[in-house]
Formats: C-alpha cells, sequence, structure tokens
C-alpha cells in the first residue's frame, strides 16, 4: 500500500524478542493517521490483555517520512499517571523509521538492565546501553548513533527519566521534547533510547501529482509572515503578524509569538536555525552566547514553551531561560511542567515551607536559584527530589493546593502544542480551522506548518500519495473526530 | 562561464529538502539515502548539504575505465551515462567529497549531473544553502571562516 510499510516493530524487553507484526490493512484503510492507529494498537492490546503499564506505542502518520512541508511528525502513545496519554513529537526520527520499512513500534515489558534499541533498515537488536545510562542527551546521543549508525534519529531519555521524575520526557533528535510522562515509562522500562536509521524508499501513488502539492505546500508556508517570523533570525515580531494570529484560533500560535518577540540577547554572537526533516520554517534556533569568561551554545526551546519559565517563576532575565531550558533538555523533562515545579518550589520556600531542605536564596523571580533547581530536579538532589515528584504531589504534601493552582494557571496551554485541550471553541468557521488542523496533525504534519495546507490541497496530497482520498467535505468530520481522541486521551498528561 | 553549485554551510537547516526533491526527481519515490545530494549532519546538531563539486579536475573522470564519466559540454556539469557505467565503483573511491555512491535497489551509480543544468535543489533550499551562480573572482570562498563557529566534527 503507497505510503505505509505495513509493518509493525514489536518489542518485548521482558523476555527480550523483537518481531514483525504485519499492519493490517483494514487498519489503514479509512484514512487512519498517527493518532487513530496508535489509539486503535492500544485498545487492540489492552483486549489482548496485555497489561497497560511498561507500554509504549510509536506510531507514523500516512505522509511522515514524505517531501511535503513539514510531513515529520510521529505520535506517541502510553500510559501517564492519569491515565492514556498520546502526543506528537517532530524532528528526523519518525521519517528515518518510515525509511528503515516500518510504519511503527510497540515497545512492551521491562529489560532487567538498560537497554537500547537499534533499527538499521529491516533489522533490529536490543543492545546494552549500561554504557549510556547515567548520562544526560547529548552524550547519549553521540554514544548511541556512533555506535549505531552515523546520522541517524534517535529518541532518548536523560537522567530525570532514569530517576523516575513525574514529567521526564524523551528527547527526539536531541532538540524535540515528547509530553511529560513518555520519558518516565521509558525509564521505568529501563529503554534508553530507540535510535533508527532507515535507507529505504517512499512510494507514492502518483509521483508526478505528489510533487506538484509538496511544491505547493512549500510555496504556501513561504508565503505565510507567521511562519516566516517564526523562522527568522530576528526574533521579532511585525505588527501584521500579529493581526495576522488574532484571526487564528490555535492557542500554541499565540504563545509562539512570544519566543519570536525575544529580544536578540546582547551576548548572542551566532544565531543558526534548526529545521526537523522537510520542513522549510526552521522555527528551533541555535543560540551562541559570548561573554567575558566563556562561549556557550545553547537551543532556544520549542516555540509554544517559550515563556513557561518567565510565566510561572517570574524570571524575565533571558539567558537564565535558555539555561533552564538547556538543562530540560540535557536532562530530558517537559519544560512546562518542570517550570510549575520550579515556581511551586519558589512560592513555598517564600512562605518559609520549604526551611528543613536546608536550601538558601530561593526567592521568587530570582534567576539563579531558578536554574539551580531545574538543576537539582533533573538530578533528583535536596528539595529536587521533591519537586521531580510533580507539582500535585507536593502540594498535596505541602498543603498548597491554592499556589500550585495559581502556577498551573498561569502556564496553562503550554503544555505541547498537540494538546488539543488547548484549544478554545469558537465559531464555525474556526472550528473547521480547528478540525483541518487536527486531520492535518493526525497526517503526519507539524501545527506550525499545517497553514500551508487547504482542504483542497491535502485531499489532492492524499490522493497523489494513496490514489484516493476523502472528500473535501469530509475533512471535517474526520478531523472532528481526531479532535475528540485527543481530547479524550489527553486529559491523562500531567502538568 | 559556466554556472557552479555554490554551498554556503552556515546556512543550512538541515531540513533534507535538497535530498527529498533529487531523489522523487531521479526515482520517483523519497529516499534521501539514493539522492546525489546528502545532508551531513555534525554532532552539535548542526548540518550541511553535501553534493558533486564537478570539480576542474574530476578524479571520477580520470579513473573511470570505460568512460562512462564525461564533462557536459553545454552545461559544464560531469555528468555519469548509465549505460556505459559498469558498476565498479572506483569513482566513488576517488571521489574527494564521497558524493558518488552505489543505489543497490536500482543497481546504478548515484551522481549530480546538474539537473541539465537547472539542479532542483537549488531551486528547492529554503535557507539560502544551495545556490547555482556563475562564479566571480572577488567571491569569498573562505569556507572554512564561515563554516567555523558552526562545526566541531563530522557525527
Amino acid at each position: 500500500m503507497y505510503g505505509w510499510n505495513n509493518v509493525l516493530l514489536r518489542v518485548n524487553l521482558t523476555d527480550k524478542t523483537v518481531r514483525k507484526q504485519a499492519l493490517p490493512h483494514e487498519l489503514l484503510r479509512n484514512y487512519a493517521g498517527q493518532f487513530t492507529l496508535a489509539a486503535r494498537c492500544w485498545t487492540r492490546l489492552n483486549e489482548a490483555g496485555a497489561p497497560e503499564e511498561n507500554r509504549i506505542v510509536i506510531m507514523t502518520g500516512p505522509m511522515t517520512g514524505m517531501m511535503g512541508e513539514g510531513t515529520n511528525r510521529y505520535a506517541l502513545a502510553y500510559q501517564g499517571r492519569n491515565g492514556f496519554c498520546t502526543g506528537s513529537c517532530g524532528g528526523r526520527f519518525g521519517a528515518e523509521l518510515k525509511l528503515a520499512g516500518y510504519d511503527g513500534v510497540i515497545v512492551e515489558g521491562r529489560a532487567e538492565a538498560p537497554v537500547y534499541l537499534c533499527i538499521r533498515d529491516g533489522a533490529a537488536q536490543l543492545r546494552d546501553a549500561s554504557a549510556v545510562w547515567d548520562q544526560n542527551v547529548d552524550d547519549t546521543v553521540c554514544t548511541l548513533t556512533a555506535a549505531c549508525a552515523p546520522g541517524a534519529g534517535t529518541l532518548c531519555i536523560g537522567q530525570a527519566a532514569e530517576q523516575q521524575c513525574a514529567f521526564a520526557a524523551a528527547v527526539g533528535d536531541r532538540l524535540y521534547l515528547s509530553p511529560g510522562g513518555f520519558g518516565t515509562v521509558m525509564g521505568a522500562m529501563r529503554l534508553k533510547g530507540v535510535v533508527v536509521r532507515g535507507s529505504g524508499a517512499i512510494s507514492v501513488a502518483n509521483p508526478e501529482e505528489y510533487l506538484a502539492c509538496a511544491l505547493e505546500s512549500r510555496r504556501r508556508v513561504s508565503e505565510d509572515p507567521f511562519a516566516v517570523c517564526l523562522g527568522s533570525n530576528e526574533f521579532q515580531v511585525t505588527a501584521d503578524v500579529l493581526r495576522n494570529l488574532q484571526k487564528r484560533p490555535y492557542a500554541g500560535y499565540r504563545h509562539a509569538v512570544r519566543q519570536i518577540d525575544w529580544r536578540k540577547p546582547a551576548a548572542c554572537t551566532t544565531v543558526v536555525r534548526r529545521a526537523c526533516y522537510s520542513c522549510t520554517v526552521g522555527c528551533r534556533k541555535c543560540v551562541r552566547m559570548t561573554d567575558d569568561t566563556q562561549v556557550r551554545t545553547l537551543e532556544t526551546p520549542a516555540p509554544e514553551v517559550a515563556e513557561v519559565f518567565e510565566r510561572a517563576c517570574g524570571v524575565t532575565t533571558l539567558e537564565a531561560q535558555l539555561d533552564a531550558f538547556e538543562l530540560c533538555r540535557q536532562y530530558g523533562m517537559d519544560p512546562a511542567a518542570c517550570s510549575c515545579a520550579v515556581g511551586l518550589v519558589m512560592r513555598l520556600a517564600d512562605a518559609g515551607l520549604l526551611a528543613s531542605y536546608g536550601e538558601e536564596g530561593i526567592t521568587f523571580g530570582n534567576p539563579n536559584a531558578m536554574v539551580r533547581l531545574v538543576s537539582l530536579i533533573g538530578q533528583q538532589r535536596g528539595v529536587g527530589a521533591l519537586a521531580a515528584r510533580g507539582v500535585r504531589v507536593m502540594a498535596e504534601q505541602l498543603n498548597a493546593a491554592e499556589t500550585a493552582t495559581q502556577i498551573c494557571a498561569a502556564v496553562e496551554g503550554r503544555c505541547g502544542i498537540a494538546s488539543v485541550a488547548a484549544l478554545r471553541k469558537g465559531s464555525k468557521e474556526e472550528e473547521q480551522q480547528l478540525a483541518l488542523l487536527a486531520f492535518a496533525q493526525d497526517c503526519g504534519i507539524c501545527p506550525y506548518t499545517a497553514v500551508a495546507y487547504t482542504e483542497y490541497l491535502l485531499c489532492r496530497t492524499l490522493r497523489a500519495v494513496f490514489g484516493q482520498a476523502p472528500e473535501t467535505r469530509e475533512i471535517g468530520r474526520l478531523g472532528a473526530a481526531v479532535r475528540q481522541i485527543l481530547e479524550n486521551q489527553t486529559k491523562g498528561v500531567e502538568s | 562561464m559556466f554556472r557552479q553549485i555554490v554551498i554556503r554551510p552556515e546556512a543550512c537547516i538541515g531540513c533534507k529538502s535538497c535530498a527529498l526533491v533529487c531523489s522523487m526527481n531521479r526515482t520517483g519515490t523519497i529516499s534521501p539515502e539514493n539522492a546525489a545530494v546528502t545532508v551531513c549532519f555534525l554532532k552539535n546538531g548542526a548540518a550541511m548539504p553535501m553534493m558533486c563539486m564537478h570539480c576542474e579536475e574530476p578524479a571520477c573522470m580520470e579513473v573511470c575505465p570505460t568512460g562512462a564519466i564525461q564533462r557536459d559540454a553545454q552545461t559544464g556539469a560531469v555528468v555519469l551515462n548509465t549505460e556505459m557505467c559498469i558498476g565498479c565503483g572506483q569513482c566513488a573511491l576517488r571521489c574527494p567529497f564521497g558524493r558518488i555512491h552505489w543505489d543497490a535497489r536500482r543497481a546504478v551509480m548515484v551522481k549530480c549531473d546538474l539537473c541539465g543544468g537547472h539542479p532542483k535543489c537549488a531551486d528547492i533550499c529554503p535557507a539560502g544553502a544551495i545556490d547555482f551562480l556563475e562564479l566571480q573572482k572577488e567571491m569569498d570562498f573562505s569556507v572554512i571562516s564561515r563554516i567555523g563557529p558552526k562545526t566541531e566534527e563530522v557525527e
């Protein structure tokens, strides 16, 4: 079947088995996308009586790995603290997985000793990961890609997940953080990472038509003022873009403005853009900071979480915020949830409730204290061990539910752009836009570049890929169904 | 004067668009591995496109035992005639950029031919990292100085 490999990789860590399983055509029919497929696989496993804990599902969408604008997303499904969760992640991992000949990976069980999964085209094997256990994300990626395949796509965890931090995230390709809690599950399974390199090919039904569609989507995104602004190195938002954003119902876009509008740091000498596979926007930047004493290279966070530390911790210093994000990335923690935890610790320290931990100098809005706390949470030392259990547990233990609610409300809606719960209900036109957005995401397209696709273009692209496609009028219905799935399932995401 | 491919590694964002359009153009499938242009990722996450530079004195052309590699008089590109190619791989071994490789699926050597004088990769690159220009004397070719801040070591 065009666009799909019809193969799932099933890995059991308990008995160390790796096997391929056919992905039935009936599942792929009806234009199933990454979220819907992940949810169906999850339900089927439940029906078969498999235990829900220690299980992750990584699923690509029908257009993941292709050459249209932003076709690089893959869905992640796991059992969060409050139930079944789904989310998506960018980078080049999904594309490599598709090119390696798999549509998805289901990992179950718990390994006796740390392992990582190395997939190189058709061959997949579990390897010992004790050498990289207790290493941060950058070091792990370097070691694993060198041992497995240079230039491979990676999805791995840092120390936070190993030590069962409640909001630990897996990090895709060094930069792209999964939803909080996914890393925790991987850590519990002792799965340090998945490394995948694919050299295969994806066939489409009508290559010429598909190429035309892909170029059209790229042209449209290059003309979109918001996308252009997101990818610029200037860190400034024009009035034009702000007006344009008012028309868009998606909350994530408005939060993204904050990142674009950061004043360019004075100490910043070089800005290098980073893009996911097949994305022309390049919303992530690598900033090189030079001050009197040292030169540091820092990665900017995802646009939708750019302001979380400012909102939750009251810290306005840009350098400190970038430092905090860098620590979140290296330890593998969800920045939104981490900022809430840090904010709560700061508030509680102000109220004198944390005297027994012996931490000094922690006050709300103190940039140095914020960076130190993020580091402590990553290492789970001192008060960090308490904060790593999540805002809710901390609030229950210290009787601070009200403060916790205030802080969570301050960063609400910034917990990952795939969280459809962050969307507000709107007019009929807005509902249509949201349905299109949800459907595009289900196909494997990044929400930021989904502006490049109209209903017509999306259907035309799907027709070029599969030889058949839903009618444009059906998109609304399909998109609404995807939204329903996501809304029901993302409630479990720990914030 | 011939126009030539000019790579600006410092501008590359690593989206692989060049490899995707190249493979689509050559094979009708999406397979960046079998494209004539490859995006190399460095240890620090930076990326840069690598492709045939159509050298002034092409080592691949010299070493080819059947004369399958010749310079195109119209475009100036060093092109591979697949019908004459016997797949011995000598050209791949001699290429200083490592940008000729064997496509096992189609059983051919893969090498950039500048798409007949209109390279698609230069057209599609969203970051201006690949350009197709007429070279002039005053152009800055100090690639090392430009790429220096971005790179450490190839993965």
